[in-house]
């Protein structure tokens, strides 16, 4: 499994940090995280998914 | 427990609302002060309650709002705030609205739903970017904080939601929309009428300057963004009519109806949060000592702050069809409201529900900001705004304390959660204006005494 951000969509809300901390991190106001999901992460991984106020993240098989 | 619709259940004890459930119980002094005991009995007994007198039903748990949330197709947005025609009784106030270029009202955002929603979503997603707009205003930010506790801080004391709560988003605010300092009050009086007119109650004596006012603010608005088309500039209202290849022009009324929201929602939200925030601070034992020693912990408390006190308690939908909550239909057409001032104490998530400061909501993310399509757009504006004020008056007051000889007094209206008014005591301590800005988020520990 994938994470897939889109980039357009990102305005650094920052609510995956916030809830998935090992996941995605905001360095000098660019978005980075971690594209290959264990699965002990994919809950985190949800979370972010559903909170993102911009709906920019998704993931995929 | 689940309800069936067509057979009420008997008065449980704990259950405030009998056969004939009503607003009534949740307008109650004490009530309006604290509704969430009754939101407690209501999410056991009847989680989706009808309410006779106002013909709307109450949502009162987590999933069953996270649900309505997420279904925008099954639960329509465009009556989220107040549909009544506030100036219906109002003939002379009816004829200046009809001198308007920006009536009648267009239904954006909060009031839209997809697809014509997706359309205004984007455009206040560029113009609102926290990626640009957050980090332009900071410094902006950061310079109306210092200057509002500069207003008080040698005098040792001060009312803090007048000096500090009220004033700082809506000067915020006025940084956004680009209205000059000189206007800020213009602006709250075009806002306290705005959210009166939302409400639906506007009294019949401020009918008529309540109209004229919205004719002011349309008038600016339309003459602020035609400099922006004349004179392009990457700000707020310049984004707003910034041409997006392919796609039409936003008209007059739903950019004057955009801005609206923008004034509206960053506003009293704002307020109301920050008297909430600082109660918070100054009646739990030690806890503004631990912040002051790790000042980090900040945001993290302004997570579980939202939760706890979610400054706005509730939004409408609309059924778009019959809906069946375990049990409960809710038909076609009908209101809803959803309470996110209950679902954010639900006890499926959040054990007791009561303020932690030392809770990790990670686990299950608060819904104050709402979620999905509709999730509040400023959040992130909020969110910093927040942080940054709590951070600065925490450094140049760290030894802020309640004023006991002037009772601090909560919010007594149906569905807000703040402090109407909030009186404390520090140390005197000389003006900073002129002082280089401060870093926007110190992370400098020990900032006692700084």
């Amino acid at each position: 499994m994938r994470i897939v951000v889109d980039e357009k969509l990102c305005e650094l809300h920052g609510q995956c940090v916030f809830l998935a901390a090992d996941l995605f991190e905001i360095i000098d106001d660019e978005l980075v995280y971690k594209e290959t999901l264990e699965p002990e992460q994919l809950e985190r991984a949800q979370k972010a998914v559903k909170h993102c106020p911009q709906l920019a993240i998704r993931i995929v098989d | 427990m689940s309800i069936e619709a067509d057979h009420p259940v008997s008065d449980g004890p704990g259950c405030p609302f009998g056969h004939g459930a009503d607003t009534q119980t949740l307008l109650t002094e004490d009530a309006l002060k604290n509704p969430f005991p009754i939101y407690q009995a209501l999410r056991e007994e009847r989680p989706v309650a009808y309410m006779e007198d106002q013909g709307f039903w109450l949502i009162t748990r987590y999933d069953d709002c996270d649900f309505v949330l997420s279904h925008p197709e099954l639960f329509s947005s465009r009556e989220a705030v107040s549909s009544t025609n506030a100036y219906r009784n109002s003939p002379e106030a009816m004829a200046i609205l009809k001198r308007s270029k920006a009536q009648p009202r267009a239904r954006t955002l909060i009031m839209a739903d997809p697809p014509e929603h997706g359309r205004y979503r984007t455009v206040l997603q560029r113009a609102l970017s926290p990626a640009r707009t957050i980090r332009e205003l900071t410094p902006r930010m950061v310079a109306i904080i210092d200057e509002l506790i500069d207003g008080f801080c040698e005098r040792g004391a001060c009312e803090f939601v007048r000096e500090f709560a009220y004033p700082l988003p809506m000067r915020v605010v006025a940084a956004i929309l680009d209205v000059p300092d000189g206007e800020i009050d213009t602006l709250k009086t075009w806002s306290d009428d705005f959210i009166s007119v939302q409400a639906g109650n506007i009294p019949p004596d401020r009918a008529v300057s309540s109209a004229r006012h919205t004719l002011e603010f349309e008038e600016f608005v339309l003459a602020k963004l035609q400099d922006r088309r004349d004179h392009p500039k990457p700000d707020f209202m310049g984004c707003l009519v910034e041409e997006i290849p392919g796609e039409a022009p936003l008209t007059a009324p739903e950019l004057v109806n955009i801005c609206l929201q923008v004034l509206v929602g960053g506003n009293e939200t704002t307020t109301n949060f920050l008297g909430s925030a600082l109660y918070r601070l100054l009646t739990t034992p030690g806890l503004i000592d631990g912040l002051c020693q790790d000042p980090s912990r900040i945001p993290d408390l302004v997570e579980e702050i939202l939760r706890a006190d979610s400054p706005l308690q509730g939004l409408f939908r609309i059924a778009v069809e019959d809906h069946d909550f375990n049990g409960t239909i809710v038909p076609k057409g009908a209101k809803l409201m959803m309470c996110f001032g209950s679902a954010n104490r639900d006890e499926k998530y959040y054990g007791d529900g009561e303020f932690d400061p030392v809770r990790d909501n990670r686990e299950t993310m608060h819904l104050a900001f709402g979620q999905g399509i509709h999730a509040c757009a400023g959040q992130g504006f909020a969110r910093r705004e927040a942080v940054l004020a709590l951070t600065r008056l925490l450094e140049r007051l760290p030894d802020i304390s309640l004023d006991e000889t002037q009772p601090a007094a909560r919010q007594n209206l149906f569905g807000i959660r703040g402090m109407k008014e909030l009186h404390i005591r520090f140390a005197p301590s000389p003006v900073q204006s002129g002082l280089p800005a401060a870093p926007a988020q110190s992370t400098a520990p020990g900032v006692r005494g700084a």
